[in-house]
């Protein structure tokens, strides 16, 4: 990214144009209509609810922008206009996943997803908001439980381990759904230590299985995440670095699952896959 | 999106929208905070603004919960750094969009994919070479020059032009390498001109590799590791061989690498051996 004293510049040589497309209500609810197809002025009066003289103010100045152009009676959004518009629909659905899930946000970690995936944000303002209260204190659980019993293949990052998920996944794992976790060195030790040594073989096998493939993550987990073929489901850690069980954010839409995909492939590019010997030497270490 | 939900989405969020992006006091803050906690000192000098401005602004910020409750740093909130890589990414991508708003206006830039158009900030430092009166073929010389000297292209290709197919040999014949993504209809042309047989040998060297792509390549591009080049359509659907964009910079040789790499996945390989089923 550019260094500061540069997006200053930059902002000088735009912040006119910025102002002028973020300010009017009026002018962005024209914008939309028209990114939708030509209009004429009483259309839009008729879609907005908005005084010719309003509109026709406004247009005035949409035109002088070189963001409108008018043919015959038709106004037409040119391509900066709509160029414009776009980008703004995306700004106003970014403040809206900022706004709406400000709970799964605030005084939480954010540095475990990269500056280019909050960019694309936007793509999760149709989410839900699981949220841990008094009359189900174990909802986000539950819920995630039922994201993992429902899907095809599993992508998943974690920073904690809990035992019941451990076995869980072995089952799952069994029916033929493809799984593939990503863990901290840490929890993949916790997981080999709550193995009886009798149990090892079979553990190897597991992992030998080519449904049930676990990675090692080089460096500190900050999200709890899990891609399937059917939703995400997104967990953040608290800024004093413990995991947050109360919140969970599940989001079904294809855009929001390519999110997740690109997510799980920024940890997967630095996470190495662990064989059988490497299960071993964890026993051994133990 | 209809237009009922981007109305009631503005209407949820215009207000606080207009509170950062309006203000360039809480812009700039918010810019400035992007880069790492500050005191007020620091702030003061980066902003060039005075210290009541901006103890006012920063406690409106506060109580909207973009910037986190005050310890001897500022810093952003979660929510607040999400916001202020927007305002930055928005700057960059309307500055793009301005330095070269002919070119932009004057192409269809609807073809380009939507993830592409969002961070066109890259392509900031780039310059447009247009045709002149004098000098009708002045992009694409300008293009046949710059590629003379590279040994390792990636291209996007829509269109077919004999030129360039003269410049692709000589890079292959002198020991370089070529990644084409073009249209089936690219693909009958060039199978038409080049015949099967030299265009076989090519591929079997592996020096040559091209990938068919049956989505809407709305673009074309050339990439070597020294520049980048972005031709692109009008409106009406012709190509416009009248002007390109061209950049030597990182990163918007970077943008260009990676719109070919989101090609590629949505086309296939052009197998030597079905070459003839094409």
């Amino acid at each position: 990214m550019a260094n500061l004293e540069h997006i200053f510049d930059l902002y000088e040589f735009i912040h006119d144009d910025i102002k002028f497309i973020l300010k009017s209500g009026i002018r962005l609810k024209i914008l939309t209509s028209l990114a939708d197809g030509p209009r004429l002025i009483r259309e839009i009066k008729k879609e907005h609810e908005l005084s010719f003289a309003t509109i026709s103010n406004n247009m005035r100045l949409l035109q002088n922008r070189g963001l409108v152009t008018k043919v015959n009676d038709y106004y037409h959004i040119s391509q900066t206009g709509k160029f414009q518009i776009n980008h703004v629909l995306d700004l106003m659905k970014s403040m809206a996943v900022t706004k709406d899930f400000e709970d799964l946000w605030l005084n939480h970690n954010l540095s475990g997803i990269s500056e280019d995936l909050l960019l694309n944000i936007g793509v999760l303002s149709d989410s839900i908001l699981i949220k841990a209260d008094n009359k189900d204190v174990f909802k986000p659980y539950s819920k995630f439980y039922n994201v993992i019993t429902n899907a095809n293949w599993i992508k998943g990052i974690s920073p904690f381990f809990n035992p019941a998920d451990h076995d869980l996944f072995n089952e799952i794992s069994k029916k033929g759904v493809k799984i593939d976790l990503i863990l901290t060195d840490e929890v993949i030790e916790q997981i080999v230590k709550t193995i009886k040594l009798k149990d090892l073989l079979k553990e190897i096998t597991t992992v030998l299985n080519n449904n049930l493939s676990l990675w090692r993550y080089d460096g500190e987990i900050t999200v709890g995440f899990t891609v399937t073929d059917k939703c995400i489901s997104l967990g953040l850690l608290n800024t004093n670095g413990s995991y947050d069980q109360n919140r969970d954010l599940i989001n079904s839409s294809s855009d929001a699952r390519e999110w997740g995909e690109r997510l799980f492939n920024d940890y997967l590019s630095k996470s190495k896959k662990l064989s059988a010997v490497d299960m071993a030497s964890y026993f051994i270490r133990k | 999106m209809d237009i009922n939900e981007t109305i009631s989405l503005l209407d949820e969020v215009h207000e606080d929208l207009k509170f950062i992006a309006i203000s360039n006091v809480r812009i700039k803050i918010m810019i400035s905070l992007n880069f790492g906690p500050k005191n007020l000192k620091m702030l003061r000098n980066e902003t060039n603004m005075n210290s009541s401005t901006i103890s006012h602004a920063i406690n409106q910020m506060e109580k909207r919960n973009l910037i986190n409750p005050r310890t001897e740093f500022y810093s952003l909130s979660s929510p607040g750094k999400i916001m202020a890589l927007k305002l930055i990414n928005t700057i960059m991508v309307f500055s793009a969009l301005k330095n070269h708003q002919k070119f932009w206006m004057e192409h269809d830039i609807c073809r380009i994919p939507e993830q592409f158009l969002r961070c066109m900030g890259m392509l900031n430092e780039s310059s447009v070479i247009e045709s002149t009166n004098s000098n009708l073929t002045k992009p694409l010389n300008t293009y046949l020059e710059l590629l003379s000297q590279e040994r390792t292209i990636k291209c996007v290709s829509p269109i077919f032009f004999s030129h360039h197919i003269e410049s692709v040999t000589k890079i292959l014949k002198e020991g370089g390498k070529v990644d084409i993504i073009l249209t089936r209809e690219v693909m009958e042309s060039l199978l038409e001109n080049t015949g099967e047989e030299k265009l076989e040998s090519c591929l079997k060297s592996s020096r040559l590799n091209l990938w068919l792509c049956d989505d809407d390549l709305g673009v074309a591009i050339t990439n070597t590791p020294r520049f980048f080049v972005l031709g692109l359509f009008s409106v009406d659907g012709t190509y416009d061989f009248s002007s390109v964009l061209l950049s030597h910079n990182s990163d918007a040789i970077r943008w260009g690498y990676e719109l070919f790499e989101y090609y590629k996945k949505r086309s296939k390989k052009v197998d030597i051996k079905k070459l003839t089923f094409i």
